[in-house]
């Protein structure tokens, strides 16, 4: 069986060619690491989680490795550079002293990550003794400053594209609070003053620096004696800034691998409210399914990628042709014939805007009332000036009078009614949670729900309700196993954090799989307290009463005869199945010889997919018998 | 598929007091039967109208009684004749009596299948119920109503009934109307019958299921909670898009005398070599690569199949939590339904205690969902309870998706109190607003709530049906505009609108919209309604004060650019563009002498560039490139070095000028760069056309000495080495040399893909092609003057003009003919693509040499007009090219 790792994540009733899912990347993000090589930065050490000690040279290239990986699957169009200072070799376009910036074949200095430089980089600390070194510069008596040169080099990096579309940051790692302490007099005034306006002219240029500390167990850094000025820190700010920056450095290294996407208008439509009064809106996509990314077809052999090729062939005289515009639908013995400028003609009911319908009350939007998700809409001024004036009024008032709006959206894919909700903006510590704004549900038609609950309804005796006391015990159970603080996102998907595990193991050849926190799975613990057991004990004695055996008890059998037919199925294979001895048959390779018939004897009776051709079939057994 | 087939009858009233919906009763009949013909071509239907002066049934002639209902079909298998059956519906006049109807149906159910079809007869029964059943002698009505409701449920049948009411069928006997309705009632409840009440034409139309789709679970299993308890639950989808159908493409390859003929067409994929485009790969010889940074990386299925995600089959409680804690809009896909498996009565109670209990504390739980072995993701969803209303119905619960961390796009938009005063709603304001919302009520209390998503169709399909059921009978009908009932599905109900009006003119009259004055006309405008004719005249009267010419005599400081276009534009006397020029250079030269460390720069560019453009325009080139050389020259003496290096980039170079012979070839090359912006020079007769980007950087000094190696030998040989052929335009691009126009042109598109010459869109890009290769090949090389030359001397000498006229004007027809459809502004469209590239030079080469008349192409004719307005075509001419021969 063929598994498209694709498939797995495609929601059934994605259309790929819908614009929804679309998704552009546009603006980016350059970043210079500028990582401290200094001897102090390898013989301070701070404990670990685990209780080791890390040197903080360690922690700074750990800590950017990670982010490296992050940064490939969300951002890969985002560009980095890795340069370290106060190394022995130097190695930077401007040829400075004691600054050496960390590079792979195939890339320049500042460019998109690519695998090897992760490879390689996760790997620096064995060769850097060697390779780079590491040499203090900043001493009386010479006129080096290698932080100096390495702002220089990372401003130099960052010359590249217009600060307007990229976001351009140097991340600085240092343990260092004073770097030019062993110097006295004039001079220390001179480097500090150079060093600040290089600082400073970097930051003119529209470039951010940050700095992130590492203090010694013992001894916190000290941004207050230089730093403070480089990076423009004041006042509050100067205060927050050492639990901040260890915040930050922890982001960094837990970052969650999630593709990022821009924010961006999907689409800009009008709502018109009645008597030719239209307002004007954006449409923005906020939930949308995350896949992995696109597949891209490569050859073995090769590994070059290859290009689809689609032709059109008439089954009746074999003949290679063109597109064909014309679709038919076979009807009443004959084939209707339709072209595309019909169909789309049949589809447009509307116009591609939103038509007000009415107002209803919340409680008239069912929980089935949904086919896909929803899409934001927020007011725009931009071309009718008062749209958004109309639409906080009515968002006001909706949210007060608890309605929601029905309203048509002649959208060329799927013309169909919407309910749109208001939303009031949510505000929490952390920032906005959810913007002011109305979402677009989309509602189904007649044809689309089906009453599936009343296929089973039992006409003779009435269905089972539950008693009160039985609802008293389930309550008591919610009570019990009750998340308090969940978030709708709080977890991560974790077939989706497998594959990007994957891909990363397998780009960067990594021996063994890393492992992922499935965060779906229930709290077992939590499950197993005496409380939680006690009102599960009690919820189901009183609804299945006492001596109850939960798997023997199947139903009336009425709808199983599917299952009992798969059950007799699988006992007939397993019967035949014990006829054949397979490991002579796989060793004397005479699997081949066999039916199909036969070998899904096999199949069924180990439980294995019965899918694909014929030799499909015999490496599925081979595979299973371990050959 | 016969043995899935159904078996249908139609039960419809057609009594007196069902004559205002019997349209509607059509449309419905007709959609069902159609949907039949195409999902379900070997169902059944028979049709039984009731209520009508006539008797034909069996059930009379066998015992007597059942009268008024007549059997307008006998059931059968589906066919077109069905669907023009409803067309001609007769009108009863007498109160039809449903029960009798029922069981007519019934017994031709009976008859037609005896104990076969288990499950799949139906019932459907159309009525308002408005008329009384006749009393029996056999006990009272409800006794009838249950023998027959117990003879239903032992043939397996199942009755759908949709009761007419509200607006649609008038007043009626209360008494009678709610006896009706108990009957009906004590139908739902002893047998499988649903009967549905509808008060709107069009909740007619969405009342009656007209695609049966069996049901199938995608879970059986258990809801565990925890590892101690279990629920035996069994999930179905409960909503799920009804597709518009995908149609098959149709080939015409095959001949009409075929009777035969599929006319299908197969789609066959090929995957080919990046590199080599002849090399096919074999699929066995694919592999799969996903995207990491730049570099792909290939993963075979056995690969990903031994370290993918394998999570166990299984529907896991994680916990509840508060309703209000999970927003409406978090809820992602299609709908599920939980539902306890059937006949397992403990399963129902346990559904039924967790539900009810959900619903009083107002919760709802959290779950992971795994559906079947080897499904490769996870499912996080939100569980709510679903109360039965029905006795027999048990409780279930609804199943929402809900997103991953991964799902959610966090943009930020701003708070509404951050918006500015104007932006925010008055008191007054607020009021009417509120006044819409709470009277433009789609469910108001008394009334049925309108467009129930449940009783709503989809007025697509409909469309679609009914266009396809025209089209069997004519095949070239139009498509049929949209049902007058469905238009309140696409568009407020104008009777909801004139009852409310008030309060609509009221909320109207609060707010004020306008158009943003500040947008150029030429957006895209999305308002489909244009503002009144007044305010369009007041902002054309206020442009037009705007640009009203003030005469300029003299180049100012503040403005020197604007004074210097408006002298050039003077009309009034020819001095003008002589005094404006001669200004101007005086301006840069003051501009640059009295710059103090490069201060005065950038205006002085600003100046040259303006002077530059205007002697393009008015055929000065020597004005401009005399001024610049003398530019040059004083350079060195007056420290003007920086200011000419920071000429280059800004395409401050010589305007350049030669005489072609047969030019258009590599004047559309010039043009394309232009368009590109590419900056480029020009070796020998504008024929070696070089692209630098050495040049962009390095100064005036590489340009020189290029136009001076361009008087050279050394460059003519090297030129025909490089292009044996001599006539055809060569492109020199670093190491790349191109020779032929289109081919340049395709390697431009390809290289520089700014400003892109091919449109996205195929038919355009085609279009283009075609264009350009008809000028190439079809017209141009039929005017060579070696061809002329040749035929003037073996045939005559007025011949070679005619031979070129005629080939001309046959292209030029086709041309015509070609872009037709798509000349607007330019050849295919408002923006410059390659035909134009193509078009213009041609046309503007053929107008000044072979005389043609073209008022015989108007199309060409205007889009040449607007080829003369486009700066880059000018500058792309031959007059504009360096001379170089001087």
């Amino acid at each position: 069986m063929e598994l498209d790792p694709d498939d797995i994540f495609k929601d059934d009733e994605d259309d790929p060619d819908s614009e929804f899912y679309q998704q552009r990347e546009s603006s980016k993000e350059f970043m210079v690491y500028l990582v401290d090589a200094s001897p102090k930065m390898f013989s301070s050490t701070c404990p670990s989680e685990d209780g080791k000690e890390e040197t903080h040279f360690h922690i700074a290239i750990s800590c950017i490795a990670q982010s490296l990986k992050t940064q490939i699957i969300n951002r890969s169009y985002d560009e980095v550079a890795i340069c370290f200072f106060n190394t022995r070799e130097k190695k930077n376009l401007q040829d400075l002293n004691g600054a050496f910036v960390f590079n792979v074949a195939e890339r320049e200095y500042l460019d998109r990550p690519t695998a090897r430089l992760i490879k390689d980089f996760d790997c620096i600390e064995e060769s850097f003794t060697k390779d780079i070194g590491s040499q203090y510069s900043i001493v009386s008596g010479s006129r080096e400053n290698s932080l100096y040169n390495a702002l220089w080099i990372a401003q130099a990096l960052l010359r590249k594209g217009s600060a307007k579309t990229a976001d351009k940051r140097i991340l600085l790692f240092t343990n260092e609070d004073d770097p030019f302490g062993s110097i006295k007099g004039v001079a220390k005034a001179d480097m500090t003053r150079t060093t600040l306006q290089r600082a400073k002219d970097a930051q003119d240029l529209g470039i951010s620096i940050e700095l992130l500390p590492l203090s010694q167990p013992d001894e916190e850094f000290n941004v207050s004696l230089f730093y403070s000025d480089l990076i423009g820190l004041e006042g509050d700010e100067l205060a927050q800034f050492m639990p901040s920056a260890g915040q930050k450095l922890q982001d960094m290294k837990d970052q969650l691998r999630k593709r990022m996407f821009t924010k961006r208008i999907v689409r800009r439509i009008t709502l018109s409210i009645a008597n030719g009064l239209s307002i004007e809106l954006n449409t923005y996509a906020l939930i949308r399914p995350t896949l992995p990314g696109a597949i891209t077809w490569l050859d073995s052999v090769t590994n070059r990628p290859l290009k689809t090729e689609r032709s059109f062939i008439c089954a009746d005289t074999g003949a290679l042709m063109q597109e064909p515009a014309k679709r038919y639908q076979p009807y009443k013995n004959d084939n209707i014939m339709l072209s595309v400028e019909e169909l789309s003609e049949i589809k447009r009911v509307s116009t591609g805007h939103l038509h007000l319908l009415g107002f209803k009350p919340l409680s008239c939007l069912k929980d089935y009332h949904n086919l896909r998700p929803s899409t934001f809409i927020f007011p725009s001024d931009k071309e009718v000036i008062g749209s958004t004036c109309i639409f906080i009024a009515l968002l006001r008032s909706m949210v007060n009078l608890k309605r929601f709006a029905v309203a048509f959206y002649g959208s060329s894919s799927r013309p169909q009614l919407v309910a749109l909700v208001a939303q009031d903006e949510i505000i929490s510590a952390g920032g906005q949670v959810e913007p002011p704004g109305m979402h677009m549900i989309y509602l189904p038609y007649s044809d689309d729900v089906r009453h599936v609950e009343e296929i089973h309804s039992d006409t003779n005796a009435g269905a089972p309700r539950a008693t009160d006391e039985q609802i008293k015990k389930a309550a008591a159970l919610i009570k019990r196993i009750d998340l308090k603080d969940f978030s709708v996102f709080q977890f991560a998907n974790p077939g989706l954090q497998r594959h990007y595990a994957v891909l990363q193991a397998l780009a960067l050849d990594e021996d063994d799989m890393p492992e992922i926190n499935d965060e779906t799975l229930p709290d077992e613990e939590g499950m197993a307290r005496p409380g939680v057991v006690k009102a599960v004990g009690e919820f189901k004695l009183s609804v299945y009463g006492e001596n109850y055996d939960e798997e023997s008890d199947t139903g009336n059998g009425k709808a199983s005869d599917a299952s009992k037919k798969r059950k007799t199925a699988a006992e007939n294979a397993a019967k035949e199945s014990a006829n054949y001895n397979w490991p002579d048959l796989a060793d004397n390779g005479q699997l081949k010889d066999l039916t199909v018939t036969e070998l899904k004897y096999y199949l069924t009776a180990h439980n294995l997919p019965v899918t694909g051709k014929k030799e499909v079939l015999i490496s599925r057994i081979l595979t299973h018998l371990g050959k | 598929m016969a043995r899935n087939k159904e078996g249908l009858v139609l039960l419809l009233d057609v009594g007196p007091t069902m004559y205002s919906v019997l349209p509607e009763i059509k449309k419905v009949c007709s959609m069902l039967i159609q949907k039949k013909l195409i999902y379900g071509k070997f169902d059944e239907v028979g049709v039984v109208v009731f209520g009508t002066q006539e008797t034909d049934n069996e059930l009379t002639k066998e015992v007597g009684g059942y009268e008024h209902v007549v059997v307008l079909r006998n059931i059968k298998v589906v066919d077109g004749d069905l669907v023009d059956a409803f067309q001609e519906l007769p009108r009863g006049n007498f109160d039809g009596d449903y029960l009798d109807a029922i069981v007519v149906g019934m017994d031709m159910l009976i008859k037609k299948y005896q104990a076969t079809n288990k499950g799949k007869k139906r019932l459907c029964l159309i009525t308002n119920a408005l008329c009384p059943i006749k009393d029996s002698c056999e006990g009272t009505k409800e006794d009838q109503v249950n023998t027959i409701a117990a003879q239903m449920s032992a043939h397996g049948m199942k009755m759908e009934s949709v009761i007419v009411r509200g607006r649609l069928c008038g007043g009626g006997d209360q008494r009678i109307m709610a006896e009706n309705d108990r009957l009906l009632n004590l139908f739902s409840e002893k047998t499988s019958a649903r009967a549905v009440y509808v008060e709107s034409p069009t909740a007619l139309l969405g009342a009656v299921k007209t695609r049966n789709i069996s049901p199938v679970t995608i879970f059986r299993g258990d809801l565990e909670l925890g590892s101690k308890m279990k629920i035996k639950v069994w999930v179905y989808k409960k909503t799920s898009e009804e597709k518009f159908p995908t149609l098959k493409k149709y080939s015409d390859k095959a001949p009409p005398t075929d009777r035969f003929a599929t006319h299908e067409v197969k789609v066959d994929y090929e995957y080919k070599s990046v590199e080599d485009p002849n090399k096919v790969v074999p699929p066995e010889q694919r592999i799969k690569g996903y995207r990491y940074g730049p570099q792909v990386v290939p993963i075979s299925s056995a690969e990903w199949d031994a370290v993918k995600f394998k999570p166990e089959k299984s529907v896991k409680l994680l916990g509840f939590t508060d309703a209000s804690n999970i927003m409406r809009h978090y809820y992602m896909k299609d709908v599920n339904v939980f539902i306890p498996e059937p006949g397992n009565a403990r399963a129902a109670l346990a559904v039924s205690a967790l539900a009810r209990a959900m619903k009083e504390m107002n919760k709802v739980a959290i779950l992971r969902c795994v559906w079947r072995q080897g499904q490769g993701s996870v499912v996080v969803g939100v569980l709510t309870p679903n109360i039965s209303e029905k006795d027999s119905t048990p409780d279930s619960f609804y199943f929402n998706v809900l997103p991953f961390a991964e799902d959610v796009r966090e943009f930020q938009f701003p708070s509404f109190s951050s918006f500015p005063a104007s932006w925010q709603p008055n008191e007054q304001q607020q009021e009417a607003a509120d006044n819409l919302v709470k009277m433009l009520d789609l469910a108001p209390s008394a009334k049925q709530e309108a467009l129930l998503p449940d009783f709503t169709p989809n007025p697509v399909l409909e469309r679609f049906y009914r266009h396809l059921e025209l089209k069997s009978k004519h095949p070239d009908a139009a498509v049929p505009p949209l049902d007058e009932t469905l238009k309140t599905i696409t568009e407020a109900d104008p009777d909801l609108l004139s009852e409310k009006k008030n309060v609509i003119d009221a909320f109207y009259k609060s707010f004020e919209l306008k158009e943003n004055p500040r947008l150029k006309k030429s957006s895209k405008r999305l308002l489909e309604k244009k503002p009144s004719g007044s305010d369009e005249d007041y902002r054309d009267t206020t442009n037009a004060l705007a640009v009203k010419p003030v005469k300029v005599e003299k180049i100012g400081d503040s403005s020197p650019v604007q004074d210097f276009e408006a002298m050039m534009s003077r009309r009034d006397s020819p001095d003008w563009v002589g005094k404006a020029i001669q200004d101007m250079k005086n301006k840069i030269y003051s501009l640059v002498e009295n710059s103090y460390d490069g201060d005065n720069h950038g205006k002085a560019l600003e100046c040259l560039l303006a002077l530059r453009k205007g002697c393009i325009l008015e055929q000065e080139p020597k004005q401009f490139n005399d001024f610049l050389h003398h530019l040059f020259n004083v350079r060195q003496e007056k420290k003007l070095r920086n200011f000419c290096e920071s000429l280059i980039p800004k395409g401050l170079t010589l305007i350049s000028k030669s005489e072609a012979i047969d030019s258009s070839c590599s004047w559309r090359v010039r043009f394309a760069l232009n368009l590109k912006g590419i900056i480029f020079y020009i070796y020998i007769d504008r024929l070696l056309l070089i692209i630098s980007e050495k040049w962009n950087c390095s100064g005036l000094d590489y340009e020189y000495k290029a136009v001076n190696l361009a008087k050279g030998e050394q460059f003519s040989t090297e030129f025909e080495q490089l292009n044996p052929l001599r006539y055809v335009p060569v492109l020199v691009d670093g190491d790349v040399v191109v020779s032929d126009s289109l081919a340049i042109l395709l390697y431009l598109e390809e290289k520089y893909p700014q400003r892109a010459l091919l449109p996205d869109d195929p038919r355009r890009k085609a279009l283009n092609l075609q264009v350009a290769s008809v000028v190439c090949s079809s017209i141009q090389p039929l005017h060579m003057l070696a061809l002329a030359k040749s035929i003037e001397e073996k045939v005559g000498p007025e011949e070679g003009l005619l031979w070129a006229q005629s080939s001309i004007e046959k292209g030029f027809f086709a041309l015509e003919k070609l872009v037709k459809d798509f000349a607007t502004r330019f050849a295919t469209g408002e923006a410059l693509y390659m035909a134009d590239v193509f078009l213009a030079p041609q046309i503007a080469t053929v107008v000044m040499r072979f005389n043609i008349d073209m008022s015989n192409f108007p199309i060409l004719s205007r889009v040449y007009e607007s080829y003369k307005t486009v700066p880059e075509f000018r500058a792309s001419s031959p007059e504009a090219q360096p001379d170089a021969g001087s």
